[in-house]
């Protein structure tokens, strides 16, 4: 099997077949559940990081037992499903942070009803000034502490140098992969390119590195997609599903970038890593790297960052899409909605998801009119 | 192909040439064929001799025979050209799905914007026949019996299935039945004028789909919004089957690929 292949498997898989190899040699896998968590660090501690996902959840019920599906975001309620149904039991830990509410819920109601082995919640601030990054290498000095003490063996200066650079090689790696999108006829899909992603945060980064390296030894040789397509740009949510990607790339469009959470974020920006600084740069660049709309007074620069991934990839259409009852997102929509008369971007189209069921139907018909309306 | 049910449209390049409409059967195959049959029954032809066929709607990959499948907001926006040139906003509330479309100027029926309805029922005609249930009177007489109620009362819910009790509660408290259809229609009426929110009014603005025949929903989304609502030059029901026909035309005489 190819290494695009390989890829997409791991990225389908919730878990991946790489965390049974990596507790068979009797390693800890601690799952996390936010962008703002760094890998490196828990990497650095011998544990793999595993990004919690919702895929494979086909249903809420025990979770909205806690959380009512009337007003909770469907994504957390999924995860949380997945704990409580046992698919997350090969977690030796669970590690939270303050990005939504409705996360930090799903975080605390894991940790009240399914007890899980260790469990941490990292506090991330809200802004890039001084004083936060302070606060956060605080809270990340604490959290490596807290790590050392459950692995019995300190995370050296070594160690974290390591790790860093691994993750940023793997951030590079991926960037490579992403800007083959800028070409006329990208060589993959933007589905198959969200499932790699997917893998990317749930599988060891030697092995991701190994594999990205083959990867684009592979998309070098293979022949650009045929036809001229619609380029489409995703922007807003967190969902590591694939179902908005599917149904504008089946409508004749293709997904050439978007600025998600499972998406870009995790790849765009290197960490500014600086050795003799190792918590303040790894602090500074995790709250200065392509935002969450989680950040205080973000939306200026997370819309001047639209703009920009618009024009480098030659966007035709910008879908903004929001999970239901998302508030993060959800007023994000509406000042986008407000200020794209004056902004440089083209046509942009709402939509609103539910994370489990999402009715194929409805997606379609929407992503499909979108499509239409761009060609004209 | 509509959830409640199925339209066709047989045209010739200049006119209507038959139309039909049946409700929707269980398997959406059998109701485009039923409904294609039909159509080409009232023009005196087979289906084997229509030259190009395009479907619409939740079922539009289900047509036999078919040669595209076009969304239903660029046939909507389609049709409702065909019908009249000065269509800017349209208004279409179906079974499941309402939406507002913004046309361009130029008459072609071409999509500029369009904003649909969330995961959701209210705004839409399966609210409408939820709440005809409850009553037992025919959907139909909805908007007679809305003009005539003396005031509007409030239907607070935005849920079909929370509103439904709350109506449940208001026939219990004895209130007048026209009254409280009223305000089911200006339910339906609110949902909707927030969809045409998010596109931006501009007029002339028309409606289709079933919903555009109910005087009482049209009446309160005129009062909502502060406009006229102008009737379609055809009938509201076949907007969408219309649009498919004319495009149909149009990749079969190569204007469209």
């Amino acid at each position: 099997m190819g290494a695009l292949q390989t890829l997409i498997n791991y990225g389908e898989g919730n878990p991946n077949a790489t965390v049974g190899e990596w507790k068979r040699a009797g390693d800890k896998v601690l799952g996390y559940w936010c962008s703002y968590i760094p890998p490196e660090i828990i990497y650095a501690a011998g544990a793999l990081p595993y990004r919690v996902r919702g895929c494979g959840a086909t249903g809420t019920d025990k979770a909205d037992h806690d959380m009512s599906p009337v007003c909770n975001c469907s994504f957390p309620r999924a995860v949380l499903e997945l704990a409580h149904n046992g698919t997350y039991d090969y977690l030796d830990g669970i590690i939270g942070m303050n990005g939504c509410d409705h996360s930090r819920r799903a975080f605390e109601l894991w940790v009240e009803r399914l007890s899980p082995p260790f469990h941490h919640f990292v506090y991330v601030p809200r802004t890039q000034k001084k004083a936060s990054v302070q606060k956060y290498v605080d809270e990340l000095n604490k959290f490596k502490t807290i790590l050392d003490k459950f692995f019995g063996a300190e995370i050296n200066s070594e160690d974290l140098h390591e790790s860093v650079a691994l993750y940023n090689e793997n951030r590079g790696l991926l960037k490579k992969v992403q800007e083959l999108f800028k070409r006329d006829n990208p060589p993959i899909t933007g589905t198959q390119r969200h499932h790699i992603v997917n893998a990317s945060v749930s599988i060891p980064p030697q092995e991701l590195n190994r594999l990205l390296r083959e990867l684009l030894e592979e998309l070098a040789q293979m022949p650009p997609s045929a036809d001229k397509k619609v380029r489409i740009m995703i922007a807003g949510w967190v969902g590591d599903d694939t179902l908005v990607h599917q149904a504008i790339e089946d409508s004749g469009g293709v997904v050439v970038i978007d600025n998600c959470c499972f998406g870009a974020r995790s790849f765009m920006d290197p960490l500014q890593y600086d050795p003799d600084q190792q918590m303040e740069s790894i602090a500074r660049s995790y709250l200065g790297r392509m935002s969450c709309p989680r950040m205080f007074a973000s939306f200026s620069e997370r819309f001047g960052e639209i703009e920009q991934l618009a024009k480098e990839y030659n966007v035709d259409g910008i879908v903004h899409t929001r999970l239901q009852f998302c508030d993060l997102h959800g007023i994000e929509n509406v000042f986008l909605n407000q200020r794209k008369g004056q902004m440089d971007i083209p046509l942009s189209s709402t939509l609103v998801l539910d994370y489990i069921g999402q009715d194929e139907g409805r997606v379609r018909t929407r992503m499909e009119a979108f499509v239409e309306q761009i060609r004209g | 192909m509509g959830s409640v049910s199925g339209k066709a449209v047989l045209f010739d390049g200049e006119k209507i040439v038959s139309s039909a409409v049946i409700p929707a059967r269980p398997v959406p195959v059998v109701t485009a064929s039923e409904v294609l049959d039909l159509a080409a029954g009232q023009a005196g032809v087979t289906q084997a001799d229509i030259d190009y066929l395009v479907g619409t709607g939740y079922g539009r990959v289900k047509v036999p025979n078919a040669q595209k499948a076009v969304s239903e907001i660029t046939c909507h926006a389609k049709g409702a050209a065909f019908f009249n040139n000065d269509v800017a906003t349209l208004i279409d509330v179906g079974g499941q799905d309402s939406k507002v479309i913004s046309l361009g100027s130029d008459g072609s029926g071409r999509v500029m914007e369009f904003s649909m309805n969330d995961k959701c029922a209210a705004g839409t005609g399966r609210f409408l026949e939820v709440m005809a249930k409850v009553f037992e009177i025919p959907i139909e007489q909805f908007g007679e019996a809305a003009l005539r109620a003396k005031r509007c009362l409030a239907i607070s819910s935005q849920c079909t299935v929370f509103a439904e009790s709350e109506v449940v509660c208001l026939i219990g408290q004895e209130h007048d039945l026209d009254e409280i259809i009223a305000g089911i229609c200006d339910a339906v009426a609110a949902r909707v004028a927030t969809l045409v929110g998010r596109v931006g009014l501009r007029e002339k603005v028309y409606m289709s789909g079933g919903v555009a025949r109910n005087t009482g929903v049209r009446q309160k989304l005129e009062r909502r919004l502060g406009v006229k609502i102008w009737e379609l030059a055809g009938d509201p029901l076949i907007t969408g089957a219309l649009g498919a026909a004319v495009m149909a035309m149009e990749y079969l005489q190569g204007h469209r690929q």
